[in-house]
């Protein structure tokens, strides 16, 4: 097996509070392979963008991490100095904002923004072919070079996102993070935004970490999934065996719901409604045990660990691969 | 375009403000009590003596036949003659004028930067031994009483350590000096106004400081920063070149009224440090109503005042891409 | 832009000019540094009524006569002796000096004539009533003068000989355009002056609006030398240089600085203090011809009741005004006309109160109004000649007085006056009077009292009085009782109207003298005005620069003094 481009083992995050620290990620780990990449799903607060935050070294001033290792092209990410982090940002690291967000800022035109980002990490390079490349990624996202003068506001949403994308390709990372870039987008924008990301990750053989809390959009373009739920990683496999022999009781609700929408009458039966206690992982027991329709008074007691179902496909729950 | 129908409907709005305030002005001194003539209290000036001074002045005449006068002065830009000084009300103001836009609006600008800058870093240094100092700083600074503070000034550095002149624009010595060039005599009026140029940037740096402290806590918050530390950038990029462009925009819009206000100088300042501006000029006319040189000053700031907030409107639409007009 | 590279060329830039300053050389002439309040107003000398451009103007045109320091007698100035007098042709005959203009044009009788016609022809104010008793002017000869009077006039020798003459030759063709004009005077005082020619001591170098007028030595000044009422003149500087300060407090600092040499302004009491304990300044103490008082509105009551004015008048501690409110900077008065105008002022007047204990004069003006019929609901003094608090004072009529305001000026204008009031106001409330003092703005107190004859008492001054008696009559001729007039207290007395009229016309001093006394005795008998004080005018200079100051009445700010003062070093050397 080739190196992980990305190996991310026993991640535990937590933000400090008055009553001591919270934990928003617990225990999580993965990795991503080049050309690979994970879909991270889950509701929003479960952790999945602290854990895209932490990889960029951009964690909250109260955030910090309790333990876990983040190896990178053979650097652990999370000992490295804030100096060498500043280096591997954006040169070998990227990412891809919420389009929700004012990610770019409105005071410069998109341009400078772009090549801002090449200059600080490429500060040999000349000013012209720092142009040609900015041009040249204008090509790549299908946006007509006469609009690098412009600034975002004059930029439509989806077009807003090419821009975000183009200028997370500037560096040529070996990993971007995709953090809900689709979200807030109408549907056929949202498609024409996937499939570029799909497009450039294949085509530049990129690792890619995908954030999202729409099971369908991961589905699309990952070739592995995650699923997060209160701060764990519960599901964690191939795109394939998660989607199609879901082993956690939430991954099935999700996978169910997502079928519910193409194929056949929604089974209400097994969709449950969280009740408040997300965002902080649970100290004692599964997080789930009070709303799963299969929890035992076990899930109540303790923590599960976890149930490899093949040698790829891993889940957090004690009865996951019983065929119940 | 937009901005082009803007800038005509707001020039239309301009010269209906300005005829109103042309109008209230001429109401106002004359409604004010007393007139030229009856501050002259010296009793060997005879009644008849009055009555020809005050016909000197065009004041014997009924009121809307000095109004009709003065509307047709002001439309001719001619605006009269200071009944105090016997010259033309415009000479008296334009060799005024440059002194006071001189000293205020240096000091406006200096204050701005000076505000922006250390608004900046006490921002970026929220909550640290830095930050309490510049706002706790900036707001003692503000609050100090100006003619106390140019008092403590002068006594102090101009008194005491003997750096700068008492007060004054010019040193005669130097200016009666047939051999002094135009270098020493600028040099002369740049000594002149380092005090009162301290003192008012003192006092003023504080407000630029908090509203750019508080604009620039707003701004971090904002995205695009998250983007800018994503990329990499360093840190002192992302506060210079980020964040502050987008915190100061608040600012800007109230340099640029501070700007225009600064014509009318500041009385109190001008006094003590005995400026030869505008302000001294202002209280003065009207403490003396001398109306055709309080009518003209307030006339020159309405104006002054009038643009300005369109150029501010202006302004802020190029540094600020998002608004057109 | 580098901030640091910046800071540091500024920083730079300001030592270079802090050095360059500094060192700049003092050039060997004698300047005089004059120290002044507010910027002259105008060059024109037909405009000039404020005494900032006297300050200067009158260094530079020159009268016939001036004033005596020490007597306040006419002393020949342009004019080579006293005025001859003609009772039968009316005329007095003026021989004029051998002088020269400051363009080094010689100054002839028709100069004299010339501003004379100028003043008559455009009504010039403040002068115009000095010469419109001059029925004709004659030049026999380029060193004679003689005026014919329409009647005799005693201002003559007091007025019109003080006017200052300006140049035919700079001034005729002016004269001439502006009298096509629609308004030959306002053309004629708005004429701007750049460089005024006379015959004084000094010439105007350079005014550089704002910052300073600079006067240098007038070489063809005709006193150069010459001894004229005992004094030898200079003048012995070269140079006078005149700067603005906006504040007293500056300008001190200026004078201890040495950056002036004589502050030409009154200083404030408060400052005395520190300023007589330096042995580098000097302080120099002079009356003013000035008149401090409390007017009535003798047009209504309650104070058309000459008794309740005297008891006013006796009620006012006038020694704790000047040595409470003044710190002792200035004099009680009991006279309309200033004490040091010795020849006019009449020093053999009732002084109510004067020197009385609090409860002397409590008691003296219980008496008066008693006698003059008011009553109390309590009176001040009990059936057994003890003093208790007064209540509710009834007029002659029985109907209780009605509350009354005394208007001062506000205690920013003049903080004496302000105080003053109140003052007065707490005396008159012990007579159970319902007195209130109340400072109003200056322009507004005048338009009350002059313009609309609204009011019942208040507390004004005149800063300077001329020497001539003339005023006194002004102010309380009934000629002169209406909207705007002088008199404003309203005083009608046919007695003192036709004394008026007589001594304005009276040519013998001696009889003017006497009707001048006479007219002030009805003043003090019937009180239009209570006389209060007068401040006295304190001005410092340096005493290591200069030396040989002229004090005189108004301070040592006068021709005088600029004609004599000599630079400290040189007198040494």
């Amino acid at each position: 097996m080739t190196p992980a481009l990305l190996e991310v083992n026993n991640l535990s995050i937590g933000y400090r509070t008055a009553g001591g620290i919270a934990m928003a990620v617990d225990d999580v780990s993965f990795r991503v392979d080049r050309g690979g990449s994970l879909g991270l799903v889950g509701e929003s607060g479960c952790g999945k963008t602290t854990i895209g935050m932490a990889l960029m070294g951009l964690l909250a001033p109260n955030a910090t991490i309790v333990s876990g290792q983040a190896r990178f092209e053979g650097e652990d990410l999370i000992a490295v100095s804030g100096e060498r982090m500043r280096q591997i940002r954006w040169r070998r690291i990227s990412m891809i904002f919420q389009a929700a967000m004012n990610a770019l800022n409105p005071v410069h035109r998109v341009q400078d923004q772009i090549s801002e980002a090449i200059i600080t990490h490429e500060p040999d390079l000349s000013g012209h072919a720092v142009a040609h490349r900015t041009r040249s990624l204008f090509d790549l996202v299908k946006i007509p070079e006469s609009r690098l003068q412009d600034y975002p506001h004059q930029f439509s949403g989806g077009m807003r996102q090419r821009v975000i994308i183009a200028m997370a390709l500037a560096c040529n990372p070996s990993l971007i993070i995709a953090d809900e870039p689709t979200t807030a987008l109408d549907v056929i924008v949202q498609n024409q935004i996937l499939s570029a990301i799909g497009t450039f990750q294949k085509e530049m053989n990129l690792g890619m970490i995908f954030i999202s809390h729409d099971l369908a959009v991961v589905a699309d373009v990952c070739t592995h999934i995650g699923v997060m739920y209160a701060g764990r990683m519960v599901e964690y496999g191939s795109r394939q065996e998660v989607l199609d022999c879901p082993g956690h009781p939430y991954t099935r609700m999700l996978v169910g719901s997502l079928l519910t929408l193409s194929d056949q009458p929604a089974d209400l039966s097994g969709i449950f409604v969280t009740n408040g206690e997300n965002g902080a992982a649970a100290t004692g027991g599964c997080p789930l045990n009070l709303i799963c329709p299969d929890a035992t008074v076990v899930c109540r007691r303790e923590q599960a660990g976890w149930v490899d179902l093949t040698g790829t496909h891993r889940v957090r729950c004690p009865y996951a691969g019983k065929g119940r | 375009m937009g901005l082009k129908r803007f800038v005509l409907r707001r020039l239309v709005e301009i010269a209906v403000i300005f005829f109103v305030i042309m109008t209230v002005l001429f109401v106002l001194f004359r409604l004010a009590p007393g007139d030229p003539v009856s501050r002259m209290v010296d009793p060997s000036m005879t009644p008849e003596d009055a009555r020809l001074l005050m016909e000197s002045m065009g004041l014997d005449q009924p009121l809307w036949t000095q109004y009709l006068y003065y509307l047709k002065n002001v439309a001719t830009g001619n605006m009269g003659v200071s009944f105090h000084y016997g010259e033309p009300v415009i000479d008296i103001l334009m060799n005024r004028l440059p002194n006071t836009v001189l000293l205020f609006t240096t000091s406006i600008l200096l204050s701005a930067l000076l505000g922006v800058f250390l608004g900046k870093i006490a921002a970026w240094k929220r909550g640290q031994r830095t930050d309490t100092l510049l706002t706790i700083g900036a707001l003692f600074c503000h609050t100090l009483f100006l003619p106390w503070l140019a008092l403590i000034m002068i006594w102090f550095f101009a008194y005491r350590v003997g750096w700068f002149p008492i007060t004054g624009m010019v040193s005669p010595d130097v200016w009666i000096d047939p051999g002094a060039g135009w270098l020493a005599k600028a040099l002369d009026v740049l000594h002149h106004m380092a005090l009162p140029l301290m003192t008012l940037i003192l006092i003023h740096f504080g407000s630029y400081l908090l509203v750019m402290r508080s604009s620039m806590l707003d701004t971090l918050k904002d995205d695009y920063i998250i983007t800018a530390r994503a990329k990499g950038l360093e840190e002192k990029t992302i506060r210079d070149h980020h964040a502050a462009p987008n915190a100061a925009l608040p600012v800007v819009t109230s340099v640029g009224l501070s700007l225009a206000f600064s014509i009318n100088g500041g009385a109190l300042t001008e006094t003590v440090f005995t400026w030869p501006g505008i302000g001294r000029e202002l209280v003065f006319s009207v403490s003396h109503s001398d109306y055709p040189l309080a009518q003209a000053a307030f006339l020159i700031i309405a104006i002054v005042v009038l643009v300005a907030n369109l150029v501010v409107d202006v302004l802020y639409a190029y540094l600020d891409p998002r608004i057109r007009y | 832009m580098d901030g640091r590279n910046c800071w540091r060329r500024g920083v730079l830039l300001l030592l270079t000019a802090v050095m360059l300053t500094a060192c700049h050389e003092k050039n060997t002439h004698h300047v005089l540094n004059i120290g002044l309040a507010e910027e002259p107003r105008t060059l024109n000398v037909w405009l000039a009524s404020d005494a900032n451009s006297r300050k200067v103007l009158s260094l530079i045109y020159q009268p016939l006569y001036v004033y005596d320091p020490d007597t306040l007698d006419l002393v020949p100035w342009l004019a080579e002796s006293m005025p001859v007098y003609d009772a039968q042709t009316l005329s007095y005959s003026v021989t004029l000096r051998e002088a020269r203009w400051s363009d080094d044009t010689p100054f002839t009788s028709r100069d004299v004539a010339f501003t004379g016609s100028l003043i008559q022809s455009f009504k010039v104010p403040r002068y115009a009533s000095d010469w419109d008793f001059i029925k004709r002017i004659e030049t026999p000869d380029s060193r004679t003068v003689r005026f014919y009077l329409k009647q005799p006039m005693a201002a003559f020798l007091t007025g019109t000989l003080s006017t200052p003459i300006v140049q035919e030759k700079e001034w005729a063709d002016f004269a001439e355009k502006a009298q096509t004009t629609e308004k030959p005077l306002t053309a004629l005082v708005n004429h701007r002056m750049q460089h005024p020619v006379g015959t004084g001591p000094f010439t105007l170098e350079q005014w550089r609006r704002g910052a300073f007028l600079h006067l240098k030595r007038n070489p063809h000044f005709f006193g150069i030398g010459k001894t004229i009422g005992g004094r030898t003149l200079g003048p012995f500087v070269d140079d006078l240089v005149y700067t603005v300060f906006g504040t007293s407090d500056v300008a001190i600092l200026a004078l201890i600085k040495g950056d002036i040499d004589m502050l030409w302004w009154p200083i404030q009491p408060g400052y005395m203090a520190d300023l007589s304990r330096r042995k580098e300044i000097r302080l120099f103490t002079n009356e003013k011809s000035a008149l401090y008082f409390m007017g009535f509105n003798l047009r209504r009551p309650p104070f058309n009741d000459m008794a309740l004015r005297r008891a006013v008048a006796y009620m006012i501690d006038k020694k704790f005004i000047v040595s409470r409110i003044l710190q002792g900077q200035g004099t009680k008065m009991f006279s309309v006309v200033p004490e040091e105008n010795r020849f006019w002022c009449c020093t053999d007047l009732p002084r109510y109160g004067d020197g009385m204990s609090r409860e002397n004069r409590l008691k003296a003006a219980y008496q008066v109004l008693v006698d003059a019929g008011y009553s109390w609901a309590v009176p001040p003094v009990d059936a057994a000649g003890n003093l208790q608090a007064a209540r509710e004072i009834r007029l002659p009529g029985g109907q209780p007085m009605k509350r009354f305001t005394i208007l001062t000026p506000p205690a920013d204008y003049d903080p004496h006056r302000a105080t003053s009031g109140l003052m007065i106001q707490e005396w008159l409330r012990e007579l159970g009077m319902p007195a209130y003092a109340r400072p109003m703005a200056f322009s507004s107190m005048l338009e009350q009292i002059k313009g609309h004859h609204d009011f019942d008492a208040f507390i004004l001054g005149y800063g300077h009085l001329g020497l001539d008696p003339d005023y006194v009559r002004n102010l309380f001729h009934s000629a002169n009782d209406k909207s705007r007039g002088w008199n404003m207290s309203g005083y009608r007395n046919s007695a003192f109207d036709e004394m008026a009229d007589r001594s304005i016309s009276e040519m013998d001093p001696v009889k003017r003298q006497a009707l001048v006394m006479e007219m002030q005795k009805l003043i003090a008998r019937d009180l239009p005005y209570i006389p209060l004080y007068k401040p006295s005018v304190v001005e410092a200079v340096r005493r290591d620069r200069f030396e040989g100051w002229v004090e005189m009445l108004e301070g040592i700010g006068n021709i005088w003094s600029m004609c004599q003062v000599k630079p400290v070093s040189s007198d040494g050397a």
